[in-house]
């Protein structure tokens, strides 16, 4: 298992040289000027302040050094300097992460637990109502632009309804507990200020329901189909007949054959939502790594268009090592060596 | 497992996710003393005042910092006393003398003197950040004593005072910034360390304190009640960052914010007449125009330049785009500034007449064109929705033979592109950094008017001329004669609109005061 574990890390590297690389060409290929965006029109009319930007963000060397450079600084862990902000690469990531991380996690967890129990009931209750409403959640909720949901739900839920805060992570004027992970939900509670933990749980509701939607779709969608196939199993015919209750059945004997292909789903969309999703989060203001890719994408910012990307690289990669160590313990069969 | 006892834990939390939800409603009904602004704040690069250029920048340094000079809405062109309380300007406009007030004092209780006027244009100059190109033409700055500083120029220049009222010239406390890092000596781009202090402090002699700052999330300003001037209402100021307008709109209709600032058209539109809102509408300083290449067919035909400018159904353009909110411009400069009278804007104006325009396209012998338009997709100046003016010039010029072919592209590689001179056609705009007519001179001295491949030297001349004389009305004169050249009909600009802004706020608010550069006066807002 450990010759195993560290056979993936190395193989991992290339693929993290390679996402920089790929990253590096395009930010540097785009037919947009990175010196007018970043200075401004009217400075860079000014040959003395673009030599000095030139010179200070090393783009007055060939491109291939520039590269070298950055990888260099990549092996000691320094991702750079922000050219928008002034500040490391990485103090902005750890600021725009925890955001992230609080709400994808927490959807994931969401979808999961909704996914899983109506893919499971659709299948034991295969063509019953609820077997009907859970193909119909799944179909919606793959299909439904998350966009318009997230747009939707402001609308009726805040405005309307009136039973969700506005968006944002905190009520206006709340002071954020002080940072500890960076995760409001974590930090409130480590604080012991209940008063705030509740107030960021409530922020979450609605881009938790709208991300988890997406999730529920999928996770829904495999558990049914996995859970059927298991159902008609042999195995399960004999757990019937030794008399086993059908929850021990379900949860035990067919749940857990069923569960590889969930948890690949899963994985790939945990990765997917911590990797940020913009249009969640520009509607929900939740500066998250998704605003921070756009933002830094927009302004042509290299260096954290490139630690973004990195990032998001090393997830799935973490991830997807993840899901293949869960699989040797739900599936025994499974052995790596 | 019990499946009752899952069916209750499911009831409970259930239950507990309602309560939470029902209870935790925000209590926007006792905010009395506290304005809460929605607006999209994701531009804000640094809050370091001295090197900050960007538009939501101007947001937070000027509440929080003052300048020697200021200009404030409604009569935003004149120039009034900030920290100086008076000045003298040699006969040359090239040496400026001010004298400071003598109450004024920075967050920290130091007081603001001579020292720390020298300190902050000298850093603003040298630490070489995204404004400091508007420091370029100051030679030296010199402490005479300590109420009394003296700003030498390199070169006569009369729009120097109007230029102190940009934020890159915010007046910082020399003594705190100094203790953080901060270096006003040249070699300060490399040197000064204090940038990031400004994150969590301000450092200013403004009516309000930054108390936090944190990237597309919110600012907080608390009232500084030492401040020299009237004492704000507002004991607590919070600008939330929410990127879409729409949400803007929701959350003043809610009562959850005071005021929207990045509202379209069409939401402001919308808000009008609504119960507890009232929308205030002001010029905005953006000035819209369509930019013809002269050195392609069919725009280096000066008789076709001629024609697009009758071909144009202007009235239109304002009434169905804008929805009547701005107004037809005949040159670049904003109506009623400084050697742009309103008189002169109208006089100059080109009638929508398609007979003439297609006459004229006969004699230029263009029966059929083909050209291409590229503009910054997806942008709004103020009122105006590029995307619809597209559509709307490409079918008025469809009627005089010209096909112009719609290349919408991403805003960085427009301005890029723009900037090169690549584009066949552009809409492009201006928007000034400081309220002087010289700051909307480049139309002619190489830096717009290159991009067109079109050159005017009488037009530079006059510029160049305005911008060193010191007497206002020769220098009203002389602009006056750059709108007309600017105006002429084989000119490479057709100028089109002046947006207005809009912006929603609660009934309750009153004393709004916008200006187009500067924004509000935070200091002046107060409740009914």
């Amino acid at each position: 298992m450990l010759r195993y574990l560290l056979r993936r890390l190395i193989i991992s590297v290339p693929t993290l040289i390679g996402i920089t690389l790929i990253t590096f060409l395009i930010s540097h290929l785009l037919p947009a000027d990175l010196v007018l965006i970043n200075l401004g029109d009217r400075a860079a009319q000014n040959p003395e302040l673009v030599r000095a930007f030139r010179e200070r963000w090393g783009l007055d060397r060939p491109l291939g050094i520039q590269y070298v450079v950055y990888l260099g600084s990549l092996v000691r862990g320094n991702l750079g300097t922000s050219i928008s902000t002034h500040r490391p690469v990485l103090t902005e990531l750890a600021l725009s992460l925890p955001a992230t991380i609080e709400l994808a996690t927490l959807s994931t967890i969401v979808a999961f637990i909704i996914g899983i129990g109506l893919g499971i009931l659709a299948a034991i209750r295969r063509d019953s109502w609820i077997d009907w409403l859970a193909r119909t959640v799944s179909i919606v909720g793959v299909a439904v632009p998350t966009f318009w949901f997230a747009i939707l739900l402001v609308s009726i839920v805040y405005f309307h309804l009136g039973w969700a805060p506005p968006p944002g992570r905190l009520t206006v004027g709340l002071a954020p507990p002080e940072r500890i992970t960076g995760m409001y939900l974590v930090d409130s509670l480590l604080h012991g200020r209940v008063d705030l933990f509740l107030d960021a749980l409530h922020h979450f509701v609605l881009p938790v329901i709208v991300l988890a939607t997406v999730g529920v779709g999928y996770v829904t969608r495999i558990t049914r189909a996995s859970m059927l196939q298991a159902l008609q199993q042999d195995y399960i015919r004999t757990a019937q007949a030794k008399g086993l209750g059908q929850l021990v059945i379900v949860l035990r004997h067919a749940l857990r054959n069923a569960l590889i292909p969930i948890l690949t789903v899963g994985g790939t969309l945990y990765a997917q939502l911590l990797s940020g999703t913009v249009l969640t989060e520009t509607i929900f203001s939740w500066p998250g790594l998704g605003r921070y890719a756009f933002s830094s994408a927009a302004s042509l910012d290299f260096p954290a268009v490139m630690g973004v990307a990195l990032f998001v690289g090393v997830f799935y990669l973490m991830i997807n090592l993840l899901v293949d160590m869960l699989y040797a313990l739900v599936n025994p069969r499974i052995r790596y060596g | 497992m019990n499946v009752r006892w899952i069916r209750s834990a499911v009831v409970t939390a259930a239950a507990v996710f309602v309560a939470t939800s029902l209870n935790m409603l925000p209590a926007s009904a006792q905010r009395t003393d506290v304005l809460i602004i929605a607006k999209d704040i994701s531009d804000i690069r640094t809050p370091d005042p001295s090197k900050s250029y960007d538009i939501s920048g101007v947001f937070l340094q000027f509440p929080v910092y003052s300048r020697l000079v200021r200009q404030r809405a409604p009569n935003f062109w004149k120039v009034d006393p900030d920290l100086a309380e008076s000045w003298s300007v040699s006969s040359d406009a090239r040496v400026y003398t001010f004298k400071l007030r003598s109450d004024a004092v920075f967050h920290a209780g130091n007081p603001a003197t001579a020292e720390d006027v020298r300190f902050s244009l000298l850093r603003a100059k040298n630490i070489k950040g995204y404004g400091s190109f508007l420091a370029d033409p100051i030679k030296s700055v010199e402490v005479l004593d300590p109420r009394t500083v003296r700003i030498e120029l390199n070169d006569p220049d009369a729009s120097f005072l109007a230029a102190l009222t940009a934020g890159v010239f915010s007046i910082v406390d020399s003594k705190t910034v100094k203790a953080q890092g901060g270096v006003e000596a040249v070699g300060a781009d490399t040197n000064d360390k204090a940038e990031q202090w400004f994150n969590t402090s301000s450092a200013g002699s403004g009516p309000y304190r930054l108390i936090r700052y944190t990237r597309e999330t919110e600012i907080v300003l608390e009232r500084f009640d030492r401040y020299f001037g009237p004492k704000p209402f507002f004991r607590q100021i919070i600008i939330r960052h929410v990127k879409d307008p729409s949400t803007q709109a929701l959350m003043v209709q809610r009562g959850d914010a005071d005021l929207a600032l990045d509202l379209s058209v069409d939401q402001a539109e919308s808000l009008m007449g609504k119960p507890g809102i009232q929308v205030f509408e002001d010029p905005s300083a953006w000035t819209v125009y369509l930019g013809l290449n002269t050195s392609l067919a069919p725009w280096n035909n000066p008789k076709v330049r001629q024609a697009v400018k009758y071909a144009i159904d202007y009235d239109a353009i304002v009434k169905q785009i804008m929805r009547g909110h701005g107004r037809r411009i005949s040159s670049i400069m904003m109506p009623a500034m400084l050697g742009f009278t309103e008189t002169q804007n109208r006089a100059l104006l080109y009638p929508f007449d398609s007979t003439k325009a297609t006459a004229l396209m006969r004699e230029a012998g263009v029966s059929r064109a083909s050209v291409s338009l590229t503009w910054a997709s997806g942008a709004n100046y103020g009122a105006l929705p590029l995307d619809r003016l597209a559509q709307k010039l490409r079918t008025d010029l469809e009627k005089i033979g010209i096909d112009l072919r719609l290349e919408p592209l991403q805003q960085s590689i427009f301005l890029t592109q723009y900037r090169q001179g690549k584009p066949e056609t552009a809409i492009g705009f201006w928007f000034p950094d400081f309220m002087d007519p010289d700051n909307w001179s480049y139309f002619v001295t190489g830096f717009i008017n290159r991009r067109l491949r079109w050159e005017s030297p009488d037009g530079q001349r006059l510029v160049e001329e305005a911008r060193m004389t010191g007497n206002a009305q020769q220098r009203a004169s002389l602009y006056a004669q750059y709108n007309e050249l600017l105006a002429a009909p084989d000119s490479p600009y057709v100028f089109l609109v002046q947006p207005t802004n809009l912006t929603a706020a609660r009934a309750d608010l009153a004393n709004f005061r916008y200006h187009p550069l500067f924004f509000l006066e935070f200091e002046l807002l107060r409740r009914k």
